[in-house]
């Protein structure tokens, strides 16, 4: 996990005088599989054209396999592997004739494990594109990213428009492979469930701004929800910072972002409580407590 | 390249339809044949042929606008070009593989239209078009591809939504502006070579801006709709504004010609004193002939206005009067200038493209005359107009005109009829009139006048005779007769002196007021031709043999006094200016032109010095 396969150094984009995406920094090394949340418009997808080499930063760097994603893009992608956001293939183009133009360009194309994807997804190579619902679409463009044996996989929520069987499927059979095989995924999704189980790192994006950039475990070991049967304690006399403080029943609620078990127990001593009840938190639960209901995006 | 290749089949595969609809287009003529009552001289085959070239020109047209319009502007509103740039393609070889798919389908609906009825119908085609079809499907052909690259310009910008097509529109109509004013000086200069190469460089910069724009359009600006607007407007103005800047740099060079930039010279007029007005090629200056007013003593020099076709001297030699053809308005409009000076100034005067005029000895009146006879004397500080008259309907034309004084212009004019009259008139400023005082009618081709340096006798010749005239009547006052006559002149003493061509040599007669012969010189020199009196007495003419030649005789024995291997320079104005028949005691010329150079002969040395062009 030495090697760095994506590396961005204060990297911003601008649309006029709205910030999309501002001094974003953040490492990504080979073999990890990156999950980068945020609300819409958070900067996801400027991130990722940029990561593509698809926009041009307005300030800062962005490396790719140590080259310049903007310059080298064409080079580049010959290791990345993409499923974007909304399906971009021509619509009147067949599956087969996709796979066919993609097995022009890439040097490393596997037709057959293109055909085989194709068979489990159950898409014949005749159907053609524009024919396809928005669920086999991804799967087709999942598909043709993998048969390319790409070094990354870059995917833009690749769950959208997926029902509850392809997104387990994707997830656990196609991504867990991946991850598996030590190909680097950079994921960006809605579906934080999902990504909970195979993340490493997390990064979260909120107004453009990388608020979060952690290992997943790390992160879901500091955060804990705790609740107290009474009067909210000043949980800051034991060392505690909590993020997020209401009401409960006739108690309270805290969110704590530095949570550990002594810490917990010195304050408890200290401050006399008894009945307090410390949950671990899902990867969705801090991502609301970081983001916020109400801090969205742009 | 190859990836080039691989996008051009995709885009063929995607609009193979294109070709389907191609082939219903090329059945359509014969369609149309088969219907009763529609038939060409030729039978359908006319129908088959005509019909087929029309829809082949339409489809092709407009298709090409549809793929120009559509190429890269459809794929970046709707989000679809990040297809390509996810995957390892270049920009350039996106760009060129959609642009050879295009010409690709171009060129392919133009044939499968066309060849149909061009092997069906071949006789009809042949009558329509000759055996020129390569050079119709080129030109339809080259025009689709050119509106292809335009509509994808105009496609890529209106689909931007992007303030810069303000900025695109301004910087049309610069470079339109700029390209007009770059190329109207060789346009009106007549330099039709050095106009067509720079409007093909012209063209040249902008077909590398359609085409390379595309290419830096996408390579800039990718997926985003608006950087790649502003890409393509960088490319395309950045490369035209270069393509002017250069062409306009050259025309600039071109137009700053100096005398010593010419490599042949024509020296074109002279006025009185050391100026003279010269043309030539200058060096790489292709087809563009510059014309100075040259000071032959100092060097001193100005080039004349490049719109200016006629020009003349003024009789003091202190000022010219130029004549400037505007091209949107068809008209000539006069300016005057100090020889010396690179500023004219308007007259106010203008006049129709065929006028004739002249000026008075100082240029403050302009006489004009049209090719309708309306004569207009034209007061140049007053700037208005002192008298407009018409000659009458029988009149003919005007060939010669003069001020006889600042308030009389005295007007020679012959009728355009196969036996020609000489009517004399004089228009009096003063009185407001024109009145004809003399005529003088002769069964002959042509009548051709010169006048003695007061205007108070004429010489009018015709193919047969010599006639000596009042200047003023026309009252016929002498006979010579004129077989191999090749000049006349009036002498001093108020006698003639006549040129003859006797074979293989030349005679003059001299004769006295009253017409009798006095004596007759014999020249050793044949093809002679203009005779002039020297204010020293002294007899010159010019010969063409091998070369030109000017010779200097001894009026009292015809021998020759000095031979100089040269034309001198005689007129007093370029390009039809006003034709004045006053023909004075001529002072001892100093410039000559010969083998495309400027001369100054020496008297003492009998040697020519080459004034032009220089080394």
């Amino acid at each position: 996990m030495n090697e760095q396969v994506i590396e961005i150094d204060n990297l911003s984009v601008r649309y006029g005088r709205n910030v999309a995406v501002e001094n974003v920094t953040l490492n990504v090394g080979r073999g990890m599989v990156y999950a980068l949340l945020g609300r819409n418009g958070a900067g996801k997808s400027s991130l990722i054209r940029c990561l593509l080499g698809q926009r041009k930063a307005d300030g800062g760097q962005l490396r790719l396999f140590g080259d310049d994603a903007w310059r080298r893009r064409a080079a580049l992608m010959q290791r990345v592997g993409v499923v974007s956001e909304e399906a971009d293939a021509p619509p009147e183009m067949s599956v087969g004739a996709l796979a066919r133009f993609c097995r022009s360009l890439y040097a490393r194309w596997d037709q057959q494990a293109f055909e085989a994807r194709m068979r489990t997804f159950g898409i014949p190579l005749t159907s053609r594109f524009g024919a396809l619902s928005k669920g086999q679409k991804k799967q087709v463009s999942l598909a043709l990213a993998l048969a390319m044996s790409p070094d990354l996989i870059v995917l833009d929520d690749p769950t959208l428009g997926l029902d509850v069987v392809a997104r387990k499927s994707l997830f656990e059979e196609v991504i867990g492979e991946l991850a598996d095989r030590g190909i680097t995924l950079f994921v960006t999704t809605h579906d934080l469930g999902g990504v909970e189980t195979f993340a490493d790192r997390v990064g979260i994006l909120q107004r453009g701004r990388l608020v979060l950039d952690e290992d997943a475990d790390a992160l879901k070991s500091r955060f804990r929800r705790i609740r107290f049967a009474a009067k909210p304690m000043a949980l800051e006399a034991g060392g505690l910072a909590a993020t997020a403080m209401r009401s409960w029943g006739s108690g309270a609620e805290a969110i704590v972002s530095n949570y550990d078990d002594i810490a917990f127990e010195r304050f408890r001593n200290n401050s006399g409580v008894n009945a307090a009840d410390v949950a671990p938190m899902t990867l969705e639960e801090i991502f609301v407590a970081v983001a916020g209901e109400n801090a969205g995006g742009n | 390249m190859k990836h080039a290749f691989v996008i051009a089949r995709r885009e063929l595969g995607e609009k193979r339809f294109v070709m389907l609809a191609a082939a219903a287009f090329a059945v359509l003529p014969f369609l149309l044949a088969t219907i009763p009552g529609i038939r060409g001289r030729n039978g359908s085959g006319d129908v088959i042929a005509t019909g087929a070239t029309l829809l082949a020109i339409g489809f092709t047209i407009g298709l090409a606008l549809v793929l120009g319009g559509t190429v890269i502007g459809r794929d970046l509103a709707e989000s679809r070009l990040s297809f390509y740039f996810s995957r390892p393609v270049g920009a350039a070889s996106i760009w060129f593989g959609k642009v050879a798919a295009a010409i690709a389908l171009i060129a392919g609906v133009f044939a499968i239209i066309t060849v149909p009825a061009r092997i069906a119908a071949a006789e009809a085609w042949r009558h329509s078009w000759g055996m020129n079809t390569p050079g119709l499907a080129l030109a339809v052909i080259g025009i689709a591809v050119v509106l292809f690259f335009v509509a994808h310009v105009i496609g890529s910008f209106v689909r931007s939504r992007s303030g810069w097509i303000g900025l695109d529109f301004a910087a049309l109509c610069l470079s339109a502006l700029a390209a007009y004013y770059i190329l109207r000086p060789l346009f009106e200069s007549g330099a039709t070579v050095a106009f067509s190469v720079l409007g093909i460089a012209i063209g040249c910069g902008v077909a590398v801006a359609l085409i390379g724009g595309g290419a830096w359009q996408l390579e800039r600006g990718r997926t985003d709709r608006r950087r790649s607007h502003a890409a393509l407007s960088q490319f395309l103005w950045a490369v035209i504004a270069v393509t002017l800047a250069l062409t306009g740099a050259f025309v600039a060079w071109m137009l700053a010609a100096k005398p010593d930039d010419l490599k042949t010279v024509s020296a074109e007029a002279q006025g009185r004193g050391p100026w003279v007005l010269v043309s030539g090629d200058a060096r790489g200056r292709m087809d563009y002939r510059p014309v100075f007013a040259y000071n032959s003593e100092t060097g001193a020099h100005s080039r004349l206005p490049t719109r200016v076709r006629r020009a003349m001297f003024t009789r003091d030699g202190a000022s010219m009067l130029l004549a400037r053809f505007d091209n949107r308005t068809k008209t000539v409009e006069l300016y005057r200038r100090p020889v010396a000076v690179d500023a004219e100034v308007s007259t106010g005067l203008t006049i129709g493209p065929y006028s004739d005029f002249n000026a008075n000895d100082d240029g403050s009146r302009i006489v004009s005359a049209d090719h309708r006879g309306v004569l207009t004397v034209y007061d140049v500080p007053q700037k208005r107009s002192l008298v407009s008259a018409r000659l009458p309907e029988n009149a003919g034309h005007v060939i010669a005109m003069y001020f006889a004084s600042p308030a009389l212009v005295r007007l020679y004019a012959v009728n355009r009829d196969a036996s020609k009259t000489l009517r004399i008139f004089d228009l009096d400023v003063t009185r407001r009139s024109l009145q004809q005082t003399g005529e003088f009618a002769r069964n002959a081709k042509f009548l051709a006048v010169t006048a003695g340096g007061d205007g108070s006798r004429l010489l009018v010749r015709d193919p047969q005779n010599l006639y000596v005239l009042d200047g003023r009547t026309a009252a016929l006052q002498q006979t010579i007769p004129g077989p191999g006559l090749r000049g006349s002149t009036f002498l001093r003493d108020g006698g003639t002196a006549v040129l003859k061509d006797a074979g293989d040599h030349s005679t003059i007669e001299v004769r006295d007021a009253g017409g009798a012969l006095v004596r007759t010189l014999d020249l050793p020199v044949k093809n002679t031709w203009s005779l002039r009196e020297l204010s020293d007495g002294r007899f010159i003419t010019e010969a063409q043999g091998d070369r030109r030649q000017t010779f200097i005789l001894d009026p009292a024995s015809g021998a020759i006094v000095q031979q100089i291997p040269a034309q001198p320079v005689s007129s007093r104005s370029i390009g039809w200016a006003g034709y004045d028949p006053r023909r004075e005691p001529a002072e001892l010329p100093k410039l000559f032109f010969d083998a495309q150079r400027l001369l100054r002969w020496d008297y003492t040395t009998n040697k020519a010095e080459v004034l032009l062009p220089k080394g």
